[in-house]
């Protein structure tokens, strides 16, 4: 206790060097306390955002050339033109497949299912149901529709909903060269409304006027996605004769009936979409549609091939269904061409298959409802194609067990809604994946990434992690050095002092402590207010730095997980916050509390060596005799 | 009167990495309580190693250094530097970070002698070397080299042993303070009974004892004996 006591004397009569020692060692440990914490907090940083962002790839063939395209307008009695994208060969998705593209989802061409409707009510389309019909009329007199012509509407075979009229104008509007129609003919034809074309340009007069649409036909395709040859032309219009019905061409027309009928009575259409993660769509990647209830289709949904689905909330409330209630899906047909948005708005259903048969049901099964997501705004309008259908329904690609290869309806190329896969995040993967795409040589087709602002994100974090590095590297030599110069200057030049205490008769054991107690007591408290500086100036950075880097995680899975985890409370309070803030949630996943544990180990460890090279210089010191310690501290 | 140290065909080798030098040869003699010893010599000749030996501070090459009888080998030499035989140097080797109070205090502390004893020891010690009390808490370095060796001398009592060596002890003062330090230590072994050994090639210091040894090459002879 005295030897110590005496230590401690030495060391207040020395305060300079004390000071000094106790300074630049406090601050050599803030410095790798600082820099380790950030080194930490960056690396965390990074693993979070890699957990809670999704990188994704849309694929989409881009077409070859453009042509122009005459198109005729009767009421402007001239054509109007048009480019049209002409393309080559359909590519298919298995370009995609090549080495090293590492991809964590897909890459896959989504097809949407049409399912039957059943008993499901669906809300009906803002502004009205389109009117589709397929009708037997006749004209009043012979005429040759290049304008609107007077018909006699004598049968309604299939229309959305009744026309209740007796005779309707009829004009074949984009034909140049319509032909005759007979007066004493009848013809059965597939109509559309037509639109306000603009007759009073003409001095005629505006009349409501049908349009013709195409009749029975099919886009039937294998599954390699050829199209299938088809005697079925789609002409808008045949001629009804005696025994008609009983004909080839006939049973075409009544079947295609039949076809809308099976459709369902509003003619809504029920969409169900297989995928293999639904970050892979655009509308729940980019979180316009998000969830509501219940849980997404998880992973092991998509490997099982688990019958859970994903309802939209329009569709549940409609038809009073919530989460866990069963789902009965009977698919009859995919599109591989649309997504089915584009493709609910352009289907009349006329389509038959190649046979001129109505396609019947491949796959029937209940699905449990495992969640119902919501959308926002530009979820399911647009007609861009990423936008959702109304009544979407979200299946595992695996739970689709029987084949669908009699069932392809359509088959086209690769498109941005249709086609996706989901690769690791970060700049350097997308960088592999282009490098290894380009070197597969293939043209036409065009591969956009969408990765929320991770590789901004990821190169703030890194260059602050490289920054880190320096300063933890910088504090760590620098203790070193500082441990080093001190310990040679509290115990290696103290020899004087440990030889004449070791002739008054000091023993080895005495000698060390008389020379450690005072540099363990500067080393511990530099340590201890090191750390405590280093773990302040740590914080400050973090939160400095989650100010500079303000990123939205509505482009990643963080809102959405990180929302799930508040309360109804927390949710408020931001709410309000966000009015004053709109960037609050863009702080919401960075992590800025700083480990404790970081500097205590670091300033631990400095002490650790501190302790270690006092002892080094002690035994140098103690290791000879005190005759030869006597000369050597005499010299 | 019993001889407290014997030196029996005492050798000692300095031995280092590249050379070995021979500082003693067979050193053969004996101290005894109550006389001053003074041994003479030449720089290099051996004295101050031969001091040493006797301090317990490393032990022969060859031959024995007796203790009252106990071969000093065997002994516990940190315990024989504490409590039996204590050293003065010419450079008095004061702890310069404690006050004079505290260096005489020292190897009573290290004898686990309660503080305040000590202290009040101390200064018994430091008056019997005549130092003025003014000085007792003052730091080494800031008083006269007179003064600081006197201060060693009081801590080479402190520590309560028969046996005080003393290595060139007047080689940094002037003759006023080594006539001081003389009659200092001619008293402590005259009068307390110290066995005085002291190194030196002052003449004035060597006509002080009782006995002057001659040291030669490592060699020792008797020059004057009492």
């Amino acid at each position: 206790m005295r030897i110590a006591t005496n230590s401690l004397k030495r060391l207040a009569r020395t305060p300079v060097k004390t000071a000094l020692f106790f300074l630049l060692l406090s601050f050599t440990v803030a410095l790798v306390c600082a820099g380790g914490s950030l080194w930490k907090l960056c690396g965390d940083n990074l693993r979070r955002f890699e957990e809670i962002f999704v990188t994704i790839g849309t694929v989409e063939q881009t077409p070859e050339r453009t042509q122009q395209q005459a198109l005729w307008f009767a009421d402007k009695e001239d054509y109007r033109y048009y480019n049209r994208a002409v393309y080559g060969e359909t590519i298919s998705p298995d370009v995609l497949d090549f080495e090293g593209a590492g991809y964590l989802s897909g890459p896959e061409q989504r097809a949407y299912y049409e399912a039957l409707p059943q008993d499901y009510v669906f809300k009906e389309m803002e502004g009205g149901l389109w009117q589709f019909m397929v009708v037997e009329a006749s004209p009043y007199e012979d005429c040759v529709p290049a304008g609107p012509v007077k018909m006699e509407l004598k049968n309604v075979l299939y229309s959305t909903y009744p026309p209740n009229v007796v005779y309707f104008y009829l004009c074949d509007h984009n034909n140049d060269n319509p032909e005759t129609l007979y007066a004493d003919k009848t013809y059965v034809m597939a109509l559309q409304d037509g639109f306000a074309h603009d007759w009073a340009e003409n001095g005629a007069e505006a009349k409501f006027e049908y349009e013709p649409l195409e009749g029975p036909y099919s886009t039937q395709a294998d599954a390699e996605g050829n199209r299938l040859p088809t005697d079925l032309t789609g002409d808008w219009i045949a001629e009804v004769t005696p025994g008609f019905y009983e004909t080839k061409e006939g049973q075409d027309w009544l079947r295609l009936c039949e076809e809308c009928v099976l459709r369902g009575s509003k003619h809504m259409s029920f969409p169900v979409t297989a995928t293999e993660d639904l970050n892979l769509i655009m509308a729940f990647y980019n979180k316009q549609a998000y969830l509501a209830e219940g849980e997404f289709l998880s992973e092991e949904d998509y490997q099982q091939g688990n019958k859970v689905c994903l309802i939209s909330a329009a569709f549940a409330r409609t038809n009073g269904l919530k989460v866990g209630d069963d789902l009965h899906l009977a698919l009859r047909y995919a599109n591989y061409a649309t997504s089915a948005n584009l493709g609910s708005m352009g289907e009349w259903g006329g389509r038959l298959n190649a046979d001129g048969e109505v396609y019947q049901v491949f796959e029937e099964s209940d699905y449990t409802i495992k969640g119902i997501y919501d959308v926002g705004v530009g979820a399911v309008e647009g007609g861009w194609g990423y936008e959702l259908e109304r009544n979407e329904v979200f299946i595992p690609n695996a739970s689709i067990k029987n084949s669908n290869e009699d069932n392809i309806a359509l088959y086209g190329r690769m498109k941005g809604y249709t086609t996706a896969f989901r690769i690791p995040n970060g700049s350097e993967s997308i960088e592999n994946y282009k490098r290894l795409w380009e070197a597969q040589g293939i043209d036409h087709v065009e591969i956009t990434f969408y990765d929320g602002g991770y590789s901004k994100l990821e190169g703030g974090l890194k260059n602050m992690r490289t920054m880190s590095a320096i300063l933890l590297t910088t504090g760590v030599v620098s203790a070193v050095c500082i441990v080093i110069f001190f310990c040679h200057l509290f115990i290696t030049k103290q020899k004087k002092q440990t030889a004449v205490e070791r002739c008054l008769g000091m023993t080895k054991g005495a000698c060390a402590c008389s020379l450690l107690v005072g540099v363990l007591v500067i080393a511990l408290a530099g340590s201890a207010a090191g750390s405590l500086a280093g773990q302040y100036f740590a914080g400050r950075a973090a939160a400095q730095m989650a100010n500079a880097e303000s990123f939205d995680t509505r482009f990643s899975n963080g809102e959405v997980q990180f929302n799930m985890e508040k309360s109804e409370e927390e949710m408020a309070e931001e709410s309000a916050d966000e009015n004053v803030d709109g960037s609050s949630i863009a702080k919401s996943a960075y992590l800025t509390e700083t480990d404790f544990a970081v500097p205590a180990v670091c300033g631990g460890l400095v002490f650790l060596f501190t302790v270690g090279m006092a002892f080094v210089g002690i035994y140098r010191n103690l290791r000879e005799e005190p005759l030869a310690l006597l000369a050597e501290a005499g010299k | 009167m019993e001889k407290i140290i014997e030196a029996v065909n005492v050798s000692y080798i300095y031995q280092t990495k590249y050379q070995k030098t021979k500082a003693l040869s067979e050193v053969s003699c004996s101290f005894e309580r109550g006389k001053v010893y003074a041994i003479t010599g030449k720089s290099g000749s051996g004295k101050s190693t031969f001091l040493s030996l006797l301090a317990g501070l490393d032990v022969p090459t060859e031959g024995t250094l007796v203790v009252e009888g106990e071969d000093m080998r065997k002994m516990n030499r940190d315990a024989y530097r504490l409590n039996r035989a204590s050293v003065i140097y010419q450079a008095f080797h004061l702890f310069p970070l404690l006050t004079v109070t505290e260096n005489v205090m020292f190897p009573m502390e290290l004898q686990h002698v309660p503080a305040k004893e000590a202290k009040a020891r101390a200064r018994e010690y430091l008056a019997k070397v005549d130092l003025p009390e003014t000085l007792y808490k003052k730091m080494p370095g800031m008083i006269s080299g007179g003064e600081q060796q006197r201060v060693a001398i009081a801590r080479a009592i402190a520590a309560g042993g028969e046996i005080l060596l003393a290595d060139e002890p007047t080689g940094n003062l002037d003759s006023q303070n080594e006539k001081v330090i003389v009659d200092l230590l001619c008293k402590l072994a005259h009068e307390d009974n110290y066995a005085v050994i002291v190194v030196t090639h002052n003449e004035a210091v060597a006509a002080a004892a009782d006995v002057v040894y001659g040291m030669t090459d490592g060699m020792l002879s008797v020059v004057r004996e009492a």
